[in-house]
């Protein structure tokens, strides 16, 4: 099984939409998933049209032999463990505990069996399930706004990833930074985006283009897959070439190459 | 072995910061020119290898016409491309097999000179 985490300590930068959007095309393209929600939101439940559930809570029960996980089907080939509030005092609960950040890596050992790729949808905020991400991941994706902040948040997470390589042994290796909310009329994009081609080369990933649709998706419950398939955040733009240019479809290929 | 060099940047992103700095570079420009930029992007501009009397016959229709050659070019070969999508006219009959790796068939300038002269036809027999 291969872990993909997507991770930026900074919020609002599309980790959850990204998480989930990933998830569902591998699954569509007949890939066993499980998607982990780590943030105490509970988003990825809701933009898949379920129900939040404690799964991460449940995770840390079975982490301590008090139950069994709870692995919520989402979609044809796609499971979840989802998460809601009581993922804070699962935290809690954790941060007492021993090896605690080997909890994901071991929940996803016991179901390495049952599914091809993981995808982990982690919290904006530096904790232990974050840690734990990161310890149980092949690959790392940091997607970003293309503001000042959001880019500076790209080089906390990549500390981070080098922390937990220093001190574990653990080995993800970054498979990009992912510019989402891409809005080509602004200057600001642009100087963003030449930061950080400049700090990242290869690691930088063809950006998602800014669109309602993928806004809007999460109220029907609805993946961009199923809302608006051919809408630009999936396809991309067109660019002063001719040709196509980022979009989810040219990501989920850039990934798949990987796996 | 022949040694592929690798990109520094993943090409799609090259292509992007390419394209955004030429849009930086047009909004720097005053207005008038803003606008020129934005024709001159739009337009393609694409490079054939025609005999020198296609071209002369082009420029001749060009200056007779008040118009520039490329409207002159850019018309005739829209008319001959829609008249080859409907079966009107087709390049079989002066086709002949190409050594050239990369193409078929080629079709040699004598017999573009003939259609020029009307000697040959483009239009297909019904």
């Amino acid at each position: 099984m291969i872990t993909i985490a997507i991770a930026n300590q900074k919020g609002g930068t599309g980790k959850t939409t990204t998480a989930v959007t990933l998830a569902h095309r591998l699954a569509m393209d007949g890939y066993r998933v499980l998607l982990v929600d780590t943030d105490v939101q509970g988003h990825v439940a809701t933009a898949l049209g379920l129900d939040k559930a404690p799964g991460i809570y449940r995770l840390v029960q079975w982490y301590q032999n008090l139950g069994d996980l709870l692995v919520i089907p989402a979609r044809e080939n796609l499971d979840i463990i989802p998460s809601d509030k009581t993922t804070e005092p699962a935290k809690r609960i954790l941060a007492s505990m021993d090896f605690r950040e080997r909890i994901l890596a071991d929940a996803l050992e016991e179901l390495a069996e049952e599914y091809d790729v993981a995808v982990i949808d982690c919290a904006p905020s530096v904790d232990v399930l974050h840690v734990a991400a990161l310890v149980a991941a092949d690959w790392l994706v940091v997607p970003t706004k293309l503001d000042y902040l959001a880019v500076d948040g790209v080089n906390e997470v990549l500390a981070s990833l080098a922390e937990i390589k220093r001190r574990s042994s653990a080995t993800p290796d970054l498979l990009g930074v992912l510019p989402t909310f891409f809005d080509r009329q602004t200057n600001e994009t642009l100087v963003q985006l030449k930061t950080l081609v400049n700090a990242f080369g290869r690691h930088v990933l063809p950006p998602i283009p800014v669109d309602t649709r993928l806004r809007e998706a999460p109220a029907y419950g609805q993946t961009i897959w199923e809302y608006a398939p051919r809408s630009r955040s999936v396809v991309g733009v067109v660019n002063g070439n001719g040709t196509v240019v980022g979009g989810y479809a040219q990501f989920v290929a850039r990934v798949k190459e990987r796996l | 072995m022949k040694r592929q060099r690798r990109s520094a940047i993943d090409p799609a992103v090259a292509s992007l910061v390419t394209e955004g700095e030429r849009r930086q570079r047009r909004r720097r420009l005053p207005r008038a020119q803003q606008a020129k930029a934005r024709r001159d992007a739009a337009r393609q501009r694409a490079t054939y290898d025609i005999p020198k009397e296609v071209a002369r016959a082009v420029a001749e229709v060009a200056k007779e016409e008040g118009v520039s050659a490329s409207a002159v070019a850019a018309l005739l070969l829209a008319e001959g491309l829609r008249r080859l999508e409907v079966g009107e006219v087709s390049l079989h009959g002066l086709k002949e097999p190409s050594r050239s790796p990369k193409y078929d068939w080629q079709v040699p300038t004598r017999a573009v000179l003939e259609v020029l002269k009307g000697d040959r036809t483009l239009l297909v027999r019904k």
